[in-house]
């Protein structure tokens, strides 16, 4: 029998790990999503604007801030791993270098979140 | 003081889970968490079953999962273990578990063996010791400090999901002999820890880093072997 008892209190590393495992899981599905409303094209053009529509949603619209978060959250500790693979002091600053991955990504989020989401108040695009 | 020690029991014969128990223990706050272990089973609970040997952190039997760390329990002091909460005591992870703190640590050694982790010197043997500069030396020093105690290696994250990944002490101790000047055999080594079980299945949780009690940059050396076999074959 394995043991399994608390949860691991594992330091910034390993929570770089598992938020990157968990960010990669939901890219991934959102990529499945969007594979599948893009096919939609080819059935029928007034299901793919239907569907769409449903996109412009305030919980949708949500959706879309969370899915860029983990996207740049994702890519950017992506690079942080390839730095830890290729450089010694990456491997000593890998923690400095995790919260530089949190900042930027809670900067991006916050920003491309206003982006998102203010046509749905306005109804008019940001840009 | 008094410190309330909490343990992840489990015994095959008996019991169908592992379940939590609780004990008092009578304990200075210099003793280490060992002490409040040994005065459990003296005085309390003598069915109570873990490994220890030397008792001063350099035959790494006595690793577990001491509040939520892998901790030698004959390194970490009272004080330190924040005695004013139950100290949390389980079973190192990723091996199965024989009895209460026991694990079962063979699949950990044919890891460690597998890496053929003793020197191989080609050519005649030498009937003196094999010169090594002291800058050769140094370049595998920090791998030389390994107690294969396996702190390390059942703080991994990969290792609790994957029953065939080597582990971080295995790599550790190729390492400390891949670069080794006196050894011939890197080639060997490099190309077991190149196969699907080996180097790269490291995702760099560095786990193993933080939890080496002899602080062993385990992480670095693993990347330092994972480079090697890239270098190699370019």
């Amino acid at each position: 029998m394995l043991s399994r008892g608390t949860v691991y209190k594992g330091k910034t590393g390993m929570w770089a790990f598992t938020a990157h495992r968990v960010t990669g899981f939901l890219v991934l599905m959102f990529l499945l999503l969007h594979v599948v409303d893009v096919t939609l094209a080819g059935i029928s053009e007034h299901l793919y604007d239907t569907v769409h529509a449903v996109y412009g949603n305030v919980l949708l619209r949500l959706f879309e801030v969370g899915l860029l978060g983990a996207l740049v959250f994702h890519a950017l500790n992506g690079l942080r791993i390839i730095a830890v693979d290729f450089f010694d002091a990456a491997v000593r600053r890998q923690k400095q270098l995790a919260w530089a991955v949190v900042a930027v990504t809670a900067v991006v989020t916050v920003l491309g979140g206003i982006v998102i989401m203010l046509p749905f108040f306005t109804h008019k695009p940001v840009f | 003081m008094k410190v309330t020690l909490e343990i992840l029991r489990y015994d095959p014969a008996t019991d169908k889970a592992p379940h939590w128990e609780s004990y008092e223990a009578d304990v200075d706050p210099m003793d280490r968490v060992l002490d409040a272990l040994h005065h459990v089973k003296w005085y309390t609970d003598g069915t109570l079953a873990f490994r220890r040997s030397c008792a001063h952190a350099v035959c790494g039997s006595d690793a577990m999962v001491i509040n939520g760390e892998n901790r030698l329990a004959c390194q970490l002091l009272i004080k330190d273990a924040s005695p004013e909460k139950p100290i949390k005591v389980e079973p190192i992870r990723g091996l199965a578990v024989e009895k209460d703190l026991i694990v079962d640590m063979e699949p950990f050694f044919d890891s460690y063996r597998s890496i053929l982790p003793y020197l191989m010197h080609d050519g005649p043997e030498p009937d003196k010791e094999i010169y090594q500069s002291p800058e050769d030396r140094e370049r595998f020093d920090d791998t030389t400090k390994c107690i294969l105690c396996a702190c390390c290696t059942t703080s991994c994250p990969i290792y609790w999901g994957s029953g065939s990944y080597v582990g971080p002490a295995a790599i550790v101790n190729a390492h400390r002999f891949i670069f080794d000047s006196r050894d011939d055999h890197a080639d060997e080594r490099l190309a077991i820890l190149a196969e699907k079980s080996g180097v790269f299945r490291c995702r760099t949780a560095f786990n193993c880093t933080e939890a080496c009690p002899r602080e062993i940059k385990v992480t670095q050396a693993i990347q330092e072997v994972k480079r090697e076999i890239l270098y190699r074959s370019l």
